[in-house]
């Protein structure tokens, strides 16, 4: 397996090579990024356009620019970003923490509660619990997160005040000191309990609605997959040999139903971590998804690369990830 | 622009109630000669910068010479700048070769003229401010949040694109700041402003919709007014762009012009929360009282196109930015101009473009009917007309391709010009300015279509709140 890991990680910079290369020519035909620089105003003047073409390193060919920007690239660096004037490098550092706190806040509500969801449903097929949970799933699924944001928001924050608002702090705290960068998380390592209740409570409502969406596509799953297990002959072969009831079920059929579950886990975290742009925009929460889209809108080209190779980068990590699970879950599957 | 108005100060601040009244800043006197070449400042010995040093005039020139070579969005600002003397530490002269009595507004503009700390911004951003000033590095300093004014606040943390925490200046020269600390937010979705602040997360919210308007005047704690502003849409006809021909005419933009039903645009795109304009200076300037807001008369607009040979009509792409501007969904503004249009036979073809690309079509002058938005740098008219009207170096609103439009050039309107910036008395100038405003609305190569209100909304107990001149929101004012 080692091996095979070891050749997966030596494709990857090719891989990101590849996405570096179609991110960097496709967008350049979406168009000049010269007005973010200088202001409307300013790209009329000849003289600021070419001081800011010479700053920003736009002056060039496309192909000595790409040029330029790989061999920046290698040495880890990935310029300044047009927007925020600072490093994409910190400015991504800054981002994906908040990203990863909510993806796996919403990990847990969708991953693990539907699971659960999908097992109990799966275990009570056909009575109330089944439907209930299944209309829950399917709420979820089909509902759009904006919507669910939106009403939520308005009535458990807005109207009741039962949760506590949008952003990833109360207004007046400053945030606890940076370690990993995610709130919850530095503010346990620092010992202040009151400030991971607030930001455990903040980070409440934001998981739940991301989680929701993606609760509904796993219990479903889970439920298909574990009604398919239990009909199935080694099943009833593990029952006639007097074996318990909950020992076939945890240790037979879940384990087998495990595997289209963790595909689907892992390319779910892995497109939350890249795609939680509405929630983030709505719950005010300044991660790796709003800082994509503000960099699209304003032709930011250094912060969208740096992006785009995260996003590729973390999708290929959650690849690997969940093959090499699979490897482990399911003995018929070697990794050579 | 609010922070820098809250951390840096320039030389004259504007009367936000009256913006041709002049207000003391830094300098607490001034004088111009005769020709409107020669402005003289005196600093207010008072004065001193965050970190306690004396605001000089050797600060004044460093800060306006690194302005005008830097190269940067805003060095068009001190535009024929030739020298800023400095005869002692108190009085910084700035002179020019040609009267540009505008000069005293655009000096109490934030942006680009505020004066810097020359001492520290030297020191620490290895700033330069003559000649090469483009190529230093002081940008990485700046834009790490440090600032190096004498305004009323200080930063104390910044994220960039994400919040700003203004710290009160204890050390600041003149009366200090009410609040001892201001954090702003940026905060995208408007409706999770809303809810912030009706919860009391934050005291004012400055992105909100229209539409929630009668949301918010159902609650007693938050006051919601909308705010007359200086920002405008305009429609801009420009026949040298491809497809533009039938815009040469000018009783064809006229009739354009009368065709447009004005009262039903502003009802439809920002349910009458808004205000019309007659010609491309803001409402409010000096120069703009009294010239007849636009209206719609299809009979004359159709008399018109009938006197320019074009009864029958023609068709016309209209390229605009998809976007969402002032609050005015450009979408649904130009489905009703199609509509108004066709009544005097010209087919409208809607062309919506991104918003991050409109710019690009529009700077390359590929646009003949089309529309960008305005928001004033400075409180002067000159700075509409030098870019709108028929004066040399003007290009039509950036719609022209520089050189084309010289013969288009009108000698009355150059003239009229050249008198209004020798004469240094503001309300005198507006006079002139009217003259060409009136020209600009006869001319019509650019039809002002609405000046938009923007709505603040805060909590009750903060008050001072007001649209900026300048800034949008100027901080130093809040009580």
């Amino acid at each position: 397996m080692s091996r095979y890991i070891f050749r997966r990680l030596v494709a990857m910079p090719l891989v990101l090579l590849g996405i570096v290369t179609l991110t960097f020519f496709a967008s350049r035909l979406a168009g000049d990024p010269i007005v973010s620089i200088v202001g409307l105003r300013g790209a009329g003047n000849a003289d600021t356009v070419a001081a800011a073409r010479a700053k920003w390193g736009l002056d060039g060919s496309i192909i000595h620019q790409y040029l330029v920007y790989l061999s920046h690239l290698v040495r880890g660096d990935l310029g300044i970003s047009i927007t925020t004037r600072q490093s994409v490098v910190s400015d991504i550092a800054r981002k994906l923490p908040a990203t990863g706190e909510l993806a796996i806040g919403a990990m847990l509500f969708g991953g693990v509660g539907g699971v659960l969801l999908g097992v109990l449903a799966a275990a009570r097929k056909g009575r109330w619990v089944d439907s209930v949970i299944r209309g829950f799933a399917v709420a979820g699924a089909s509902l759009p997160v904006f919507w669910t944001a939106l009403v939520l928001l308005f009535f458990l924050y807005a109207k009741t005040g039962w949760l506590p608002g949008p952003g990833r702090l109360p207004a007046r705290i400053d945030p606890p000191l940076h370690r990993t960068g995610m709130y919850t998380v530095d503010a346990l390592l620092s010992g202040n309990f009151t400030l991971f209740r607030q930001t455990l409570m903040r980070l409440l409502l934001p998981s739940f609605v991301l989680g929701w969406a993606l609760m509904g596509g796993v219990a479903r799953t889970v439920r298909a997959t574990v009604l398919d297990e239990l009909h199935s002959d080694y099943v009833r072969t593990a029952r006639s040999k007097g074996i318990s009831e909950r020992a076939v079920f945890i240790g037979h059929v879940l384990r087998n139903a495990m595997l289209p579950i963790l595909t689907l886990l892992g390319l779910s975290f892995a497109s939350l971590l890249t795609g939680a742009v509405l929630v983030e925009n709505i719950f005010s929460w300044n991660g790796l998804g709003q800082y994509t889209v503000h960099a699209a809108q304003a032709l930011d080209y250094p912060a969208l690369y740096g992006t785009c190779m995260t996003g590729a980068l973390i999708f290929l990590t959650a690849n690997l990830v969940t093959d090499v699970l699979y490897g482990l879950v399911d003995p018929k599957v070697r990794l050579t | 622009m609010i922070i820098l108005k809250a951390t840096y100060e320039q030389m004259i601040n504007v009367d936000p109630a009256d913006v041709s009244h002049l207000l003391p800043g830094l300098a607490e006197k001034w004088e111009v000669n005769d020709t409107s070449t020669e402005f003289t400042f005196h600093l207010n010995p008072k004065a001193t910068f965050a970190d306690g040093t004396p605001v000089t005039s050797a600060d004044v020139k460093w800060s306006w010479e690194r302005i005008a070579n830097i190269k940067a969005g805003a060095s068009f600002m001190p535009t024929g700048l030739e020298s800023v003397e400095t005869p002692d530490p108190l009085t910084a002269i700035a002179k020019f070769k040609a009267p540009n009595a505008p000069f005293l507004s655009i000096s109490a503009a934030a942006m680009g003229m505020s004066i810097v700390n020359s001492k520290l911004a030297t020191a620490q951003a290895l700033a330069k401010s003559g000649p090469g000033a483009d190529l230093d590095k002081a940008a990485a300093w700046f834009d790490k949040g440090n600032s190096a004014g004498s305004g009323m606040y200080t930063i104390t943390d910044y994220k960039a694109n994400e919040s700003v925490t203004l710290t009160r200046n204890e050390k600041y020269w003149g009366t200090k700041a009410k609040y001892p600390s201001i954090t702003i937010k940026n905060v995208a979705d408007a409706s999770t402003q809303l809810q912030m602040l009706q919860q009391g997360d934050v005291d004012i919210a400055m992105n909100i919709a229209f539409d929630s308007l009668t949301q918010l005047q159902g609650d007693s704690n938050i006051v919601a007014e909308p705010l007359d502003s200086f920002n405008f849409i305009y429609l801009n006809l420009a026949p040298w762009a491809a497809g533009g021909k039938d815009l040469a005419d000018v009783k064809v933009r006229q009739a354009i012009r009368l065709a447009i039903d004005y009262d039903a645009l502003l009802q439809n795109t920002l349910a009458g929360h808004g205000r019309l304009q007659a010609t491309d200076i803001p409402n409010g300037l000096p120069g703009t009282e009294g010239l007849t807001l636009p209206a719609q008369d299809i009979a004359k607009a159709k008399e018109l196109m009938a006197s320019a040979g074009k009864s029958a009509g023609f068709t016309i792409d209209a390229q605009f930015a998809d976007a969402n501007i002032y609050n005015v969904q450009m979408t649904t503004m130009y489905q009703q101009i199609q509509q108004d249009l066709k009544k005097i036979n010209i087919t409208l073809n809607l062309i919506p473009i991104a918003a991050a690309k409109y710019a690009d079509v529009y700077l390359a002058k590929k646009i003949a009917l089309g529309n960008v938005y305005f928001a004033p740098d400075y409180m002067d008219a000159a700075e509409y007309i030098t870019y709108f009207a028929r004066v040399p170096g003007s290009n039509r609103g950036g719609w022209a391709p520089t050189g084309v439009t010289t013969a288009d050039d009108d000698t009355t309107q150059t003239a009229t010009l050249a008198k209004a910036l020798a004469i240094a008395d503001g309300t005198k100038r507006g006079v002139l300015y009217k003259e060409i405003g009136q020209a600009m609305i006869n001319d019509a190569y650019s039809i002002p279509l609405l000046n938009p209100q923007v709505l603040f909304a805060h909590r009750k107990d903060i008050g001072g709140i007001g649209l900026s001149p300048c800034c949008t929101l100027d901080v130093t004012l809040l009580k």
